[in-house]
């Protein structure tokens, strides 16, 4: 009976193809901007180091002045001041490990100038960076906590980094100069599928850093350093960023970000707790002027927030939505009326006595039948549209990020693909169920009079 | 009219009705807010640049080696590149056309209740205007002993400056600029407004702003060590990316010093558009794909109608209804239809675009484009109803006599 139903729904298809076309083609658009929506904000919401991503938290102290508007975006909240990271990073009172780190910008070149320098995204931070984060290693490893303390000329290259000077070679043991400071190459990282750069709050998930360094190395050598800084300290700001290293750690400027490994709940709330304190501390010292509460945030949580205050974003989702829910009533409609064009036909087989549901079934296998085609469609279609997405998003960015950079924010996944299908079969059900129902329980006799 | 009869009509149909309401409903609301977020987007884009920059080649560099003195690095590039033929006039130059940041306030006062005017300074030397190929509207050009080379020691700061006529206005208003004081700083000496030239477009910053020509060329030349090397250069027309490549490897002979941007002024003016213009449009895309749809999809609704209905129009046809009469019906029906759709359509868009604007804090309704979007759909709906309409029209009135 259902082979029945299929061959009956598959010939329903044939009569009159253009509105068949019509009714699938709507879908498969409908579809395919809904699925490029949803795979470029489920894409860009991936979470970093998902291992951790509970347990990893960063401190945020609002440093800034009173009179500062309260920051109500994560974005707002400065970085730490170099006093508070190294009062907390050095506090015993709390056993947890914990990394700092800074951003610079540097320029990478290599001592005979054979190939063009590189202006380098850097990373400056300590030896546990790489085993906290989980940093993937192709060549070498990471430093040592005796690189930290003595400040040792070494340097972890990013993949690319180590293609533009080695050719992919290992070259660990070999020489680059950072200005012009001269630098050993301790570790290659392997093509590291970060989802976003988020060990610096900026959670970047196109551009990521180039090279990593020693914090300890990096401020012998000057690098400059990405700062802000409040009243007092402002007028000083271009000193401290490039040269007065001394100065601005005694400033209030901020410019670091420390992490904090919390086990648990627990050790979440007692941090959370010790923070509290030591703000409350330093404000009795005269320090910390805005009374804002300190917070103590996980990966998760920082993406979570990042991704609800998206306003762009959301109209985009909001206008993909909308699209395909007239995709989806003018397919229903269309069939609707066709449908309706069969209720004689349909009378006519009731009288000679078929079941109900067995018409039913028969609308409901076209619809699917019509869904399901759209949906695969639609697929195809999405596939090109984020690749066109991506193209937008390069020319954008004026060619500075590579296909290669962000191609993982536009990637179809089989996740994607079921919830599209699943999209696509089941609203397109849900909504034409009514109606074929009302067009299955028309009484026969009513409609067969007329004939 | 037929009102009653077409009431009726739809009241027998609410499924059919109600599908086109609630397509038109969204298909309006859609068209609404991307037009007005293109709208708002799309402000102060695309305004002309104010100077020929086609033939304009803009050169960023930055010395990160200690040892590299900067005045020599600057004189030895300047010598090579104005070497070349293809070079025909070239200019140090703190800040270019298109992508100035740097704000700089500028007072006609010291006191403390002075106005500020906003504007972007421009440090070229002596070709700055020829490179950009600018005219000189009241005053003079800068003289060749104007020019102030500043180094960490020197003291000696520019005394004169052009301001461009966009500044002139909103400084002086309908007053002549020149030979008026102003001040760059406040803390510092005033200069001298030697010149007024037709401005150009200095930067997002500022055409964010409303401010898209305001600018003050100051004649400068900073050899500062950590300062970084930037030329722009007038260059012959026609020439491509080689010529941009030549200059990079003519920058790179000299060590020490990373080469960061050779462009055309070209490149630099679509950068300081696209990211917003390839967005906006993007939308406005999508919304007419999306009336498309609706079109098509409005279409094959009614011709079903029309279809089922074959004997009404028919019989109508016999009473003695014209042609037109029936294609008025059919018009007439759609047009209540999508009026009902838009009238729902406004109030969803409406409370979308509040709900939206709360959380952006920007507010961009402007009734002018709702009801041309409401047009707009109404026409395009009117136009899918128009091949079913008519195909009615030609249904012969002998269906009638004909059974079922």
């Amino acid at each position: 009976m259902l082979l029945y139903s299929l061959r009956l729904a598959f010939k329903n298809l044939g009569n009159r193809p253009g509105l068949t076309a019509l009714t699938i083609g709507a879908i498969a658009i409908g579809l395919a901007l809904l699925t490029t929506m949803t795979t470029m904000s489920y894409q860009s919401s991936r979470v970093p180091v998902y291992e951790k991503r509970n347990q990893l938290n960063t401190v945020l102290i609002d440093t800034r002045e009173k009179e500062a508007r309260f920051a109500d975006r994560l974005f707002r909240v400065p970085y730490l001041t170099y006093q508070d990271t190294m009062n907390l990073y050095n506090d015993k009172a709390i056993d947890a490990e914990k990394t700092y780190l800074w951003k610079s910008s540097t320029f990478l070149n290599d001592i005979d100038g054979k190939v063009h320098p590189r202006q380098t995204r850097t990373m400056a931070g300590l030896s546990n960076f790489f085993t906290l984060f989980d940093v993937p290693f192709l060549h070498g490893s990471g430093w040592s906590k005796q690189d930290d303390e003595s400040a040792s000329p070494v340097i972890v290259l990013s993949y690319k980094m180590n293609q533009h000077f080695f050719n992919g070679e290992n070259s660990v043991g070999k020489t680059l100069r950072i200005n012009s400071t001269t630098l050993t190459v301790i570790g290659v990282l392997a093509d590291w599928k970060l989802p976003a750069r988020f060990y610096d709050r900026t959670f970047s998930s196109t551009r990521f850093d180039d090279v990593f360094i020693p914090s300890s190395l990096a401020m012998n050598i000057n690098a400059p350093r990405f700062i802000r800084c409040w009243s007092k300290d402002n007028n000083l700001r271009q000193s401290y960023a490039l040269s007065d290293i001394d100065g601005l750690k005694t400033s209030e400027c901020t410019w670091m970000a420390l992490w904090v490994d919390l086990k648990d709940e627990s050790a979440k709330q007692n941090y959370e707790e010790f923070i509290n304190r030591y703000v409350n501390q330093q404000r009795s010292m005269g320090r910390i002027p805005r009374d804002d509460k300190p917070r103590i945030v996980s990966i998760k949580q920082y993406l979570d927030e990042i991704i609800t205050n998206n306003a762009t974003d959301g109209v985009f989702q909001l206008l993909a939505i909308l699209f395909f829910l007239v995709c989806l009533l003018n397919t229903v409609g269309i069939l609707l009326a066709k449908y309706m064009g069969k209720v004689p036909e349909i009378a006519l087989r009731r009288a000679l006595g078929a079941k109900k549901h067995i018409i039913l079934q028969q609308y409901l296998l076209e619809v699917s039948m019509i869904a399901l085609i759209g949906g695969v469609l639609g697929l195809g279609l999405s596939h090109f549209s984020l690749i066109g997405m991506m193209h937008i998003n390069i020319y954008q960015s004026d060619y500075t990020v590579t296909a290669e950079a962000i191609r993982h924010l536009y990637k179809l996944d089989l996740v994607m693909i079921a919830q599209a299908m699943g999209i696509a079969v089941g609203s397109a059900l849900s909504v034409s169920l009514f109606p074929v129902w009302k067009i299955c329980n028309t009484a026969p006799a009513g409609q067969l009079k007329s004939q | 009219m037929e009102f009653g009869p077409i009431l009726k009509s739809l009241k027998r149909r609410k499924a059919f009705a109600s599908l086109i309401i609630l397509q038109v409903a969204i298909t309006y609301t859609v068209m609404t807010i991307s037009t007005l977020q293109t709208n708002a987007t799309l402000s102060e884009w695309n305004l002309p640049s104010g100077f020929d920059h086609e033939n304009v080649v803009a050169v960023s560099s930055q010395i990160f080696d200690e040892s590299v003195q900067s005045k020599g690095l600057v004189q030895d590039d300047i010598e090579k590149l104005s070497q070349l033929p293809q070079v025909k006039s070239i200019t140090t130059a703190e800040q270019m056309p298109f992508r100035a940041e740097r704000v700089t306030e500028l007072f006609l006062d010291t006191s403390d209740k002075a106005q500020a005017y906003q504007t972007n300074i421009f440090d070229f030397d002596i070709n700055g205007l020829e490179v950009l190929g600018i005219k000189v509207l009241q005053g003079r050009k800068f003289y060749p002993s104007e020019i102030i080379a500043i180094d960490e020691s020197s003291q000696e700061r520019p005394s004169v400056v052009m301001i461009s006529e966009q500044m002139a206005k909103a400084m002086f208003e309908e007053q002549s600029a020149i030979g008026r004081q102003i001040y760059l700083d406040q803390s510092a000496s005033p200069v001298e407004v030697i010149g007024v030239y037709s401005g150009f477009m200095n930067g997002e910053t500022l055409n964010g702003r409303g401010m898209s020509y305001r600018s003050v060329i100051r004649p400068q030349v900073a050899y500062i060590n950590g300062n970084d090397p930037s030329y722009l250069i007038r260059v012959e027309p026609g020439l491509t990316e080689a010529f941009l490549e030549q200059i990079r490897s003519e920058l790179y002979q000299a060590p020490g010093r990373f080469v960061q941007r050779v462009e055309f002024l070209t490149r630099t003016q679509k950068r300081m558009y696209d990211g917003r213009g390839s967005r906006a449009l993007l939308m406005l895309f999508i919304s007419f794909v999306l009336l498309i749809i609706t079109g098509l999809g409005i279409s094959g609704l009614i011709s079903f109608l029309v279809a089922q209905q074959k004997k009404q129009v028919g019989t109508r046809r016999a009473l003695g209804a014209k042609k037109w009469q029936v294609i008025r019906y059919y018009l007439l029906e759609n047009t209540i239809v999508t009026g009902i759709g838009l009238i729902l359509g406004v109030i969803l868009a409406l409370t979308l675009i509040i709900i939206l604007s709360n959380n952006q804090a920007s507010n961009f309704i402007s009734l002018g484009w709702m009801i041309a979007v409401g047009v707009f759909v109404w026409l395009i709906s009117l136009i899918s109803a128009l091949n079913p309409a008519f195909r009615a029209s030609k249904v012969a009135p002998a269906i009638v006599t004909r059974g079922a």
